[in-house]
């Protein structure tokens, strides 16, 4: 036998593998208006950097007819590759193949990423477009999960973890991109949820669509479940790598600094002007916050939840720094539950991965009513004021206007170690508004 | 709760026991005003480290980073805190 054979033999399993489902189920993908999981990741990392791990593994069930359908990958894809020439961790499920769904097999192959993740820190992104549960597999299809599950608890904190949901993600499925950092969503296409429609109509009569249940704009704007919601696959993709390029590998390294494009002596006179000295009158805060960043550029990051309280990153001289603004324009900048479980999660990120904190404060104090009261917002608030407290990384305040009441104790004052804070001429530090709203 | 609200609390008695009641409210709710509708107070204090010109403020964010770069803070040892969930 020479080796031309065997390198045949190693072509044709290869082909095999790439082609996941086959044709008729990859036409089907792309007519759904998605990617492939090879074209995903291809889009994902730089180009030709794609390095596969477990391209011929296949599951081990041998119940329900499954011993005679093996495919290559068992629907999943995963490996390494570079994103801006750093490296990163991903898997990419394939819907074409069983469904995307998960067996044993195919949570070892996540597995697997995941703790060469963790053994050299390095991020990891993960791909989602899953049935759910192979539920041939039975217990073993749980097992996978709970496998993965904690892997994230334990990578968290640890190495930066993302997620997109670029399909279904439905049941058990939802809670591995739930303890992760990042959540992006696809419109349309991407939905999750812990029982769809089916199981709510049976159970409480509701009826729902799944995409007013679970999509993009629901776990954007409603649940704050996402972080990103985004029109297609490739401004998906393209926006982890947006991402990726203000965090650092590990929480052991500092946050990449990139050559600075802009000046740092730069003033900007039309800012004394954007404050107006009525309180009552609204601005938008992000005007500030984009003028005083690199080049003006602020990414934005759960836009749509919580307005009244804008986070995001930016670079200042090069470096990546994390905001937290109080909004004006929205609730008066008030403070609620949404608005400090937004700003507690942002503030918790940025001081695991050693991002700096910028704070912009117009705050007239925390939501009042019944409904923030019942819904626990002394326990919600709380979480902002843990989050400022434990924070050990260079943390400065600019008081714009309002600094009042339990808020002003809040929003990083000198107090809780806030490192420096200034206020504008305009700023407003009381215990009570010294105007009435 | 404007100045009013707090003058009426921390003044009651005053106001109350004042020839022309309406007028020294206006005067005290002025006064209170006067003394927290801006920033220098916490200035006094030393609760605010400047007062700025928004015009400097990204130079003084990035004046300030590059003084913070070596900071170091530690959290006393723990097992983990209790944040409330």
């Amino acid at each position: 036998m020479g080796s031309n054979e065997q390198l045949d033999r190693l072509a044709r399993k290869n082909d095999q593998a790439l082609a996941g489902g086959g044709e008729d189920r990859m036409a089907k993908q792309h007519a759904a208006g998605k990617l492939s999981a090879r074209e995903r990741i291809d889009r994902l990392l730089d180009s030709g950097t794609f390095v596969e791990l477990d391209r011929f593994k296949t599951h081990r069930c041998v119940d329900f007819g499954m011993d005679a359908e093996k495919i290559y990958g068992d629907g999943v894809v995963t490996g390494h590759g570079l994103v801006a020439g750093r490296q990163v961790f991903v898997f990419a499920q394939d819907f074409t193949v069983f469904g995307g769904s998960l067996s044993l097999s195919h949570a070892e192959k996540i597995c697997k990423v995941m703790d060469m993740a963790m053994k050299v820190g390095a991020p990891l992104i993960g791909l989602c477009d899953s049935g759910g549960a192979r539920i041939q597999e039975g217990v073993m299809s749980l097992a996978g999960y709970a496998d993965i599950f904690l892997r994230n608890v334990m990578a968290s904190g640890v190495i930066p973890q993302i997620t997109a949901i670029m399909g279904p993600s439905a049941g058990g499925a939802v809670y591995s991109p739930a303890l992760t950092d990042w959540i992006f969503m696809v419109e349309k296409t991407g939905y999750m949820f812990i029982t769809g429609p089916e199981v709510i109509k049976a159970v409480t009569r509701e009826t729902v669509t799944k995409e007013d249940l679970g999509g993009a704009m629901a776990h954007n704007t409603t649940s704050g479940v996402a972080h990103f919601a985004e029109p297609d696959d490739a401004t998906c993709l393209a926006r982890i790598r947006e991402l990726l390029a203000f965090l650092p590998q590990n929480n052991l390294e500092t946050p990449p600094c990139v050559a600075a494009t802009d000046d740092p002596l730069r003033r900007d006179e039309a800012l004394r002007e954007l404050v107006p000295s009525d309180p009552n009158k609204p601005y938008d805060i992000r005007e500030l916050v984009r003028s005083n960043l690199d080049d003006g550029y602020f990414f934005e990051v759960q836009a749509l939840y919580a307005p009244n309280i804008v986070v995001g990153f930016g670079r200042l001289d090069g470096a990546t720094v994390g905001i937290v603004a109080n909004q004006p324009l929205s609730m008066a900048g008030c403070l609620d539950i949404n608005a400090s479980l937004k700003g507690a999660r942002f503030v918790r990120f940025c001081d695991a991965f050693n991002i700096p904190l910028i704070v912009y404060e117009d705050v007239p104090g925390f939501l009042p009513g019944t409904h923030q009261e019942h819904g626990g917002i002394i326990k919600h608030g709380a979480k902002l004021i843990y989050a400022f407290c434990e924070a050990t990384v260079p943390r400065i305040t600019v008081i714009t206007r309002k600094a009042y009441g339990g808020a002003y104790c809040v929003m990083n004052s000198r107090h809780i170690r806030g490192d420096l804070v200034v206020g504008f001429p305009t700023a407003e530090i009381a215990s009570w508004a010294p105007r009435a709203p | 709760m404007g100045a009013e609200g707090a003058v009426n609390i921390i003044c009651r008695d005053a106001i109350k026991g004042a020839e022309d009641p309406d007028a020294e409210r206006k005067r005290r709710v002025e006064d209170y005003r006067e003394k927290f509708a801006n920033p220098y107070k916490a200035a006094e204090l030393g609760y605010i480290d400047d007062v700025i010109d928004p015009a400097d403020t990204r130079p003084r964010l990035i004046q300030a980073l590059r003084l913070l770069k070596t900071k170091r803070d530690v959290n006393p040892p723990k097992k983990h805190g209790n944040i409330p969930l």
